[in-house]
């Protein structure tokens, strides 16, 4: 594979019976999250979506025991999976942030505050999921980690993805109130609607393996080469199970029915980023296969699409990635 | 070539006019035309919440502002791996450059509710963030992007960069909402399914569809080391970043309960 700056996904994955992403209750009715968009045929359409934040957080459940087995850092936050990651459960890193500490630089030793890239150099020193998948730090200023994986919002194809509603019944023998007739059978019933969705769901997602390790204030790496490699190395693997285990909400009774997978693994060797399409479009794989044709005449070989039918096939991509990948500057 | 602020001179002068309205390249980028127009197609979802939204209840804009293209430019020539005094004369040159941008045809809107984490107000150190829940919009589009960048005010070093850029942009606004390059191109005129900035020299006209929103932009100041992100530095109002008065050309066709929708008059 050789070296890898960045790597796109662009796939339609069918899912079926599924409750990944919820927006809320509204009294006994769970609400599932809908989204408006134009179809091909200049009609709206309200299609049944998996927001991209529900997809980084799978990635992220993925990502850290991989980390773990890779021997990377994490932080007590990170290692819990606390969303704020570095800040969480961190007084060293609260400390290293607000108070006067010793740094040498070209040999000499000043007292100071630590600056924004000592700073983000922490972060990515002591946290490898920080590293990989980002965070915010607020201690006096701002010092901002990019996550290097995006997810966009993954959106079912109108006609293509279908939502129900379904009555369940949960029987709750304490603790109803007497005006729900709780004496009675029918009392101790908690009566609630919950969705399942079933359709193919178009999803796309980049990974900058270029940043990983990489301080992005002075652009130089902040770890050693070797758990750069690890760390991308561990980011494939962990997008590869996204596709696999798509660990979203109500997974306890709604498991996903993974039911098929295809599209294009897009991946460059340059800086110019791997293309990804909207896999809305039945076009999507060809369009992917043309924006890598405009990105080789500018830079020949930069970029390599590979596309796939199956799941599995999806998957021997994504090992042969992880398998042979160097990180540029590494 | 600098002026006597220590900023790029802008290229000026009747020559200046002709080489754009002739055929041949600038930039590489084959002629006639003063605008150089880059098409990217829609990928993800696209969200920008407006300068005037709270972090609470963030509408979004139907178009990247001016100040969120150029600054995608300029990190993608960082990403690029121009060096860092390039980077920077390309951020000053662009704050004296127009912009105006062509949205695809169709958009609609999806209102919804996020969960999001924000500062908590308790001051515990080591739980800084608790869990809320925030109100935000998601556009679709169907069609494609053009951004137009006037060449009458860009010298073609930088005009170059720029060519050499866009395919790194990969996205703009808030991230996820990913676009595509697809090519580039040189147009003498721009109609008016671009946007029109009411503060600008020529004339403007809302076309039978559109809507104005306040767009920002580069302000006449503009340096690298006051807008990084990464900077201790300030970003003056009018000075380092200024907001746009600007005419969108797509109008609100429909709406309903957690959506709105909107297209261009043809």
């Amino acid at each position: 594979m050789g070296t890898v700056f960045s790597v796109g996904i662009s796939a339609r994955l069918v899912l079926d019976m599924h409750s990944l992403n919820n927006e809320g209750t509204e009294g006994n009715q769970q609400l599932t999250r809908m989204v408006h968009i134009i179809d091909h045929a200049g009609q709206r359409a309200v299609v049944n979506a998996i927001s991209g934040d529900m997809f980084k957080h799978i990635f992220v459940e993925h990502l850290v025991p991989l980390l773990e087995e890779a021997g990377e850092p994490l932080s007590p936050g990170a290692k819990i999976l606390d969303a704020d990651r570095i800040n969480a459960l961190n007084p060293a890193f609260v400390d290293f942030c607000e108070k006067e500490q010793s740094f040498t630089v070209n040999g000499r030793t000043e007292k100071r505050m630590a600056m924004e890239s000592e700073i983000l150099d922490k972060m990515l020193q002591d946290c490898s999921l920080t590293d990989i998948a980002g965070a915010l730090v607020t201690r006096r200023r701002a010092v901002g980690r990019k996550s290097t994986v995006e997810f966009g919002w993954v959106v079912g194809l109108p006609d293509r993805t279908v939502t129900e509603q379904y009555f369940h019944v949960k029987y709750a023998p304490e603790g109803r109130a007497a005006a729900t007739g709780a004496d009675t059978v029918a009392g101790r019933q908690a009566i609630f609607h919950r969705p399942a969705s079933s359709g193919i769901y178009a999803l796309v997602c980049n990974l900058d393996v270029c940043r990983i390790g990489a301080n992005d204030v002075t652009r130089k790496a902040a770890v050693p080469a070797a758990s750069r490699k690890a760390r991308a190395v561990a980011a494939v693997w962990a997008l590869a199970a996204t596709l696999l285990k798509p660990a979203g909400a109500q997974r306890n009774t709604q498991n996903p029915h993974i039911v098929a997978c295809e599209g294009a693994v897009a991946v460059s060797s340059s800086s110019l980023p791997a293309p990804v399409f909207s896999p809305l479009s039945d076009r999507y794989a060809d369009e992917v296969g043309r924006a890598a044709e405009i990105l080789n005449a500018m830079r020949p070989g930069s970029v390599e699409v590979r596309q796939f039918r199956t799941l599995s096939e999806g998957m021997e991509i994504l090992a042969n990635i992880a398998e042979s990948l160097e990180v540029p500057g590494a | 070539m600098k002026s006597d602020s220590g900023r790029p001179r802008a290229p000026t002068g009747a020559g200046r006019e002709d080489r754009l309205n002739a055929p041949g390249p600038v930039a590489g980028v084959p002629g006639p035309g003063r605008w150089l127009v880059f098409e990217y197609v829609p990928v993800g979802l696209f969200s920008l919440k407006s300068s005037r939204a709270t972090s609470a209840v963030g509408i979004t804009l139907l178009v990247p502002t001016p100040y969120a293209v150029k600054m995608a430019f300029v990190d993608a020539a960082f990403r690029a791996g121009f060096p860092d005094a390039l980077c920077g004369s390309l951020l000053e040159s662009l704050s004296r450059v127009e912009i105006r941008l062509s949205p695809p045809a169709r958009a609609v809107i999806t209102r919804t509710f996020v969960k999001i984490r924000q500062e908590s107000r308790q001051g515990d150190p080591l739980r800084p963030y608790g869990p809320n829940v925030a109100y935000r919009e998601f556009v679709h589009f169907a069609g494609r992007w053009r951004w137009a960048f006037d060449l009458g005010l860009l010298e073609d070093h930088i005009a170059e960069v720029l060519v050499e850029c866009a395919p790194h942009v990969n996205y703009v606004g808030k991230r996820g909402s990913f676009v595509q390059y697809d090519g580039v191109y040189r147009l003498p005129n721009l109609d008016a399914a671009f946007t029109e900035p009411t503060n600008g020299p020529a004339e403007w006209t809302i076309p039978p569809r559109a809507h104005i929103a306040e767009l920002d932009d580069f302000g006449p100041d503009a340096t690298l080391d006051v807008l990084s992100s990464f900077s201790p530095a300030d970003a003056k109002a009018g000075r380092h970043r200024v907001f746009v008065r600007t005419v969108i050309p797509l109008g609100l066709v429909n709406t309903g309960p957690g959506f709105r929708e909107y297209s261009m008059w043809v």
